[in-house]
């Protein structure tokens, strides 16, 4: 079996590529759909369904019903087109990140990112970052912590996991969260993804001892699921709230339908004076995820 | 890192109620006194502020977290979070029952009706009625019958029957109905306050906090 399946673009003729690799089934739908090689929407959701359902199969070439606006599209006017793009480019990041980039009246740069299921959403972040932030220094999402420099103190809103934050711990000569050397770093939001609870544990211990220090004002979101971690998240929260002090901590659960979404638009109006700022954002993700 | 016993000192206060009841809109009008965000999303867990308001000559630092109503979060928060509590807010949307002429029709059977039971034969005939306020209605009724199981009862209880500024043009129902709908005087043991309010408007949500502090003092 082979591990890429091809998409090929009926009016362009341009491939993109999938690797069933880089695709968790456990993040995968279970929602059926028809085994018919065309597909209806060229999302992610599909191609997961198309894993399940011809994982026998070698590389397949499927038509698509729409075109890739990307490959004929320079210019992005609207958050709408860019999120289209978004999707039907694959996930490509670095012609998304051009594309954005070579627009500079883009208002909602940040919001490109939210768009995916819990899979892709990882491997987005590590992809663009690499890219998009070190242009805007503006807004990091992250779910490696340690790639941070001093070259990010404007950095207003940091999403990491456990993982990255003890990445960062583990990589003295790299940035820490929150670390007093960097103070424009501290963020007004962030978000801990709790999937590991060997990372939990250490984090709690790192937080007990000082070595982790958060702003009392932060704004926490403790994303949480049950199925992987093993520390019941209102331990985590209480310990944050009665023993760190912090003063505001949500816990915002991955499995619950739309529960990403929240996770998701609970961060952005963290960062928002005016949470009203989220609507036009509440309206596209609600009709992409 | 703030001292332990400084933070755990502060009042807990936990907010319950069915989905869509205007929890969150109740906190809102809380920190803010007056409501900014014009669209609202389900709670999906659970969400703990730490909030400082002026009543009257006093000033209030608590602590208040509010849960979202699904039945997946009365399971996995309410009961620790009840526990932690030295009040609770229980928030009730007095307007569910606005459109469902089903229930209507048969209200006045209705309200008479015996305790509260899952089963009992007024819940069969709601079911005959299609309104999709009938099943939020039903779970509203079962929220509150778990909420107040798990209650205890040293603990003073306030109930907003909240959106109270929504029932203009359409058939009001009184205060003593909705009691009755929702069984709320079968709590009489329980140290208990329950009055209109309107989380969008503010109506009656100071004057009605004010007595929660006070029971809490």
């Amino acid at each position: 079996m082979k591990n890429i399946l091809t998409y090929r673009c009926k009016i362009c003729s341009e491939e993109y590529h999938l690797n069933l690799k880089e695709i968790s089934p456990i993040e995968a739908p279970t929602v059926n759909t028809s085994n018919s090689a065309l597909i209806p929407a060229p999302r992610m959701k599909v191609k997961h369904n198309i894993y399940y359902q011809n994982h026998d199969t070698h590389t397949m070439q499927l038509e698509l019903n729409e075109n890739y606006e990307i490959t004929t599209t320079k210019k992005i006017n609207k958050i709408q087109t860019i999120l289209d793009t978004l999707v039907r480019s694959n996930y490509d990041v670095s012609k998304i990140v051009n594309s954005i980039l070579e627009n500079t009246e883009n208002p909602l740069k940040p919001l490109i990112l939210f768009i995916s299921d819990l899979q892709t959403y990882r491997s987005f972040f590590s992809s663009l970052i690499k890219t998009y932030i070190q242009e805007t220094q503006e807004i990091c999402f992250t779910f490696k912590s340690n790639v941070l420099s001093t070259e990010h103190r404007n950095l207003k809103f940091i999403i990491t996991t456990l993982e990255g934050g003890m990445q960062s711990l583990k990589s003295p000569d790299k940035i820490k969260l929150c670390d007093n050397r960097y103070s424009k770093l501290i963020p007004k939001s962030i978000v801990f993804d709790l999937v590991s609870s060997e990372n939990e544990n250490e984090f709690i211990n790192q937080l007990k001892k000082g070595k982790i220090k958060l702003p009392d004002d932060v704004k926490v979101i403790v994303a949480f699921d049950t199925r992987k971690s093993k520390n019941p998240p209102l331990a985590i929260r209480s310990f944050l709230l009665d023993e760190i002090g912090l003063k505001h901590v949500d816990l915002l659960n991955y499995q619950d339908t739309n529960g990403l979404k929240s996770v998701i638009l609970q961060s952005y109006y963290n960062i928002l004076d005016n949470p009203n700022e989220g609507r036009d954002v509440y309206e596209l993700i609600d009709s992409y995820l | 890192m703030k001292n332990v016993f400084s933070s755990t000192s502060k009042k807990n206060v936990t907010i319950l109620g069915y989905k869509t009841a205007g929890k969150s809109t109740v906190i809102e009008q809380l920190i803010e006194n007056k409501i900014l965000r014009e669209r609202r999303e389900e709670t999906h867990g659970s969400k703990t502020r730490e909030i400082k308001i002026q009543l009257g000559d006093k000033e209030h630092e608590f602590r208040i977290t509010d849960i979202g109503g699904s039945e997946l979060y009365q399971n996995m928060f309410w009961k620790a979070d009840v526990a932690k509590s030295d009040g609770v807010i229980y928030v009730v949307d007095s307007s569910l029952l606005n459109e469902c002429k089903g229930l209507q029709k048969d209200l006045g059977n209705w309200v008479e009706s015996e305790e509260y039971c899952p089963n009992y034969q007024a819940d069969d005939k709601i079911i005959k009625c299609n309104c999709p306020e009938n099943e939020m209605f039903r779970g509203s009724r079962r929220a509150k019958a778990f909420a107040f199981s798990i209650l205890d009862l040293g603990k003073p209880i306030l109930v907003l029957l909240n959106k109270a500024d929504l029932q203009e043009n359409q058939r009001i129902y009184t205060e003593d109905e909705i009691i009755k709908l929702y069984k709320l005087k079968t709590m009489v043991a329980h140290n208990i306050k329950i009055t209109p309010a309107s989380a969008l408007t503010g109506e009656n949500i100071f004057e009605s906090i004010n007595w929660l502090f006070e029971q809490m003092e």
